[in-house]
């Protein structure tokens, strides 16, 4: 038996749609990476410098929406002073301007007094390198072109040691970069909020100690979303998961059992 | 139903990728894949102009001339382009292999390497109870059999090294099924944050 393709896609979107018509409540269980996230957040003093760094393009905001926009929530609810910078991916800047800055603002924040967006900083590897001894070195003005000594939130901030916790909005390598440049030689403490292959790949990095707490993928996103009590895309978005997922499991196993019988036929 | 311009040509664009798979390669598909390519290649160009001028030109002409050997080194990769002169390109990607390999090697083995190691043994002998202690034995295992797999010595055709290699295989491939998984969870998840953002868009959710 072959299935069109154009069929099993159209049923599998129509049927993802169902839970947003009508919405299923799931139970949902908090894990131990979201917790201790949350909890290394939470250990952290209101008024602390965190260094945001935002390593998400466009292609994944589908999945990191909702995860940036809680993330968003907190830090701002939280009275951080916030460095957000980009180095691994250039559309960084861009979704810091369309998901970040409207929540800081919709929660009174102020530009230069209690955020500042240093934009893009080329170099990867060596931009991290170069910010965690010296971050004038590589920036010497804001993404809004104005001259970093000249706001007052960074009069006291420019290394590593200045800053007392990095939270990465990951998509690709950012996390590595911070573990390598930031959390191993100043043991500066990391949370990261990743995609799900991400979290995979970094999970060890996590039961290492490297990183303090990793909030992977929508089911992540979801569990931040109720511990901080604002359930937003995330929580939405897990019951369409669970029927995609159910439906993609359901095809594994009929293509295993048509495979097995042409098997059979095939030895009789 | 939204009636902003940006959520409709959104909606439009979604459309046109989706109709690939829903119908065949249409010439809507090509038209959103290639505006997504060059909106890309676009803000690639913006801020590259921005980092160039803020970090490279305005410095230069504040008199701080030591940057003109870094700029230099940026346009000789431009001769990459030239087939006579090629060879000049070479110069600038050495410094450029250099630089990360030398921040790299130090910071690799520390936080790639020796911190795994540690929090491997660690966990082996932190371990509460029984469970813990056999979970982390089998982390232990794994470690030591995926790395004898790429051993490719003629004394690991032995029965029992060959066995260990097998096993080493079988971790592999465990792990690789992990991580196609958790790709399948991020692209499911993606297509569920676009089934929402359509729902919305058209008003019915």
């Amino acid at each position: 038996m072959v299935l069109n393709r154009r069929i099993i896609y159209g049923s599998v979107i129509l049927l993802m749609a169902i839970p947003y018509l009508f919405p299923i409540v799931l139970p949902l269980t908090i894990s131990d990476p979201t917790l201790d996230s949350y909890n290394t957040m939470e250990d952290i003093d209101d008024g602390a410098v965190v260094l945001l760094t935002v390593e998400t393009d466009a292609s994944r905001l589908a999945e990191m929406e909702s995860g940036i926009i809680a993330m968003a929530r907190y830090v701002a609810s939280r009275n951080f002073k916030l460095v957000i910078v980009s180095s691994v991916t250039d559309q960084g800047p861009l979704v810091t301007q369309e998901y970040i800055e409207p929540v800081l603002e919709e929660y009174g924040l102020e530009y230069g007094v209690d955020y500042v967006h240093l934009g893009f900083v080329p170099g990867k590897g060596v931009a991290y390198a170069a910010m965690a001894e010296d971050i004038r070195s590589v920036v010497q003005k804001d993404f809004r072109g104005t001259e970093l000594d000249s706001i007052p939130m960074m009069e006291n901030i420019n290394r590593a040691e200045d800053i007392d916790l990095l939270i990465t909005i990951d998509s690709s390598s950012g996390m590595m970069y911070s573990i390598s440049y930031f959390g191993t030689p100043y043991g500066t403490p990391i949370v990261a909020s990743a995609v799900a292959s991400c979290f995979i790949l970094r999970y060890a990095d996590y039961k290492a100690g490297m990183i303090q707490g990793i909030i992977g993928g929508l089911t992540g996103f979801a569990e931040f979303e109720k511990l901080i009590n604002r359930p937003g895309m995330g929580t939405a978005g897990l019951s369409s998961l669970t029927v995609g997922h159910l439906i993609v499991l359901g095809l594994i196993i009929l293509g295993n059992v048509e495979y097995l019988r042409d098997r059979s036929k095939g030895d009789a | 139903m939204a009636f902003e311009i940006g959520t409709l040509v959104a909606l439009a664009m979604t459309l046109c990728v989706y109709s690939y798979v829903l119908y065949k390669d249409t010439p809507l598909f090509d038209f959103a894949v290639n505006t997504f390519l060059g909106l890309s290649v676009g803000n690639v160009a913006v801020i590259a102009t921005k980092s160039i001028q803020g970090n490279v030109l305005s410095k230069i002409s504040a008199g701080d001339y030591i940057y003109i050997i870094p700029t230099i080194l940026g346009l000789l990769v431009f001769f990459r382009l030239s087939d006579k002169y090629k060879n000049l390109s070479r110069l600038s990607i050495a410094v450029m292999f250099g630089t990360g390999t030398g921040l790299g090697l130090a910071r690799t083995w520390h936080s790639g390497v020796s911190r795994h190691l540690e929090g491997t043994i660690a966990g082996v002998l932190a371990s509460k109870d029984a469970f813990s202690l056999f979970n982390n034995l089998i982390v232990v295992i794994g470690i030591i059999t995926t790395m004898l797999y790429f051993t490719f010595t003629e004394y690991y055709n032995k029965p029992l090294p060959s066995f260990v290699k097998r096993v080493g295989r079988i971790f592999i491939m465990i792990s690789f099924g992990a991580q196609f998984g958790a790709v399948i969870l991020s692209r499911m998840a993606a297509l569920s944050g676009r089934i929402l953002f359509i729902v919305r868009a058209l008003g019915i959710g």
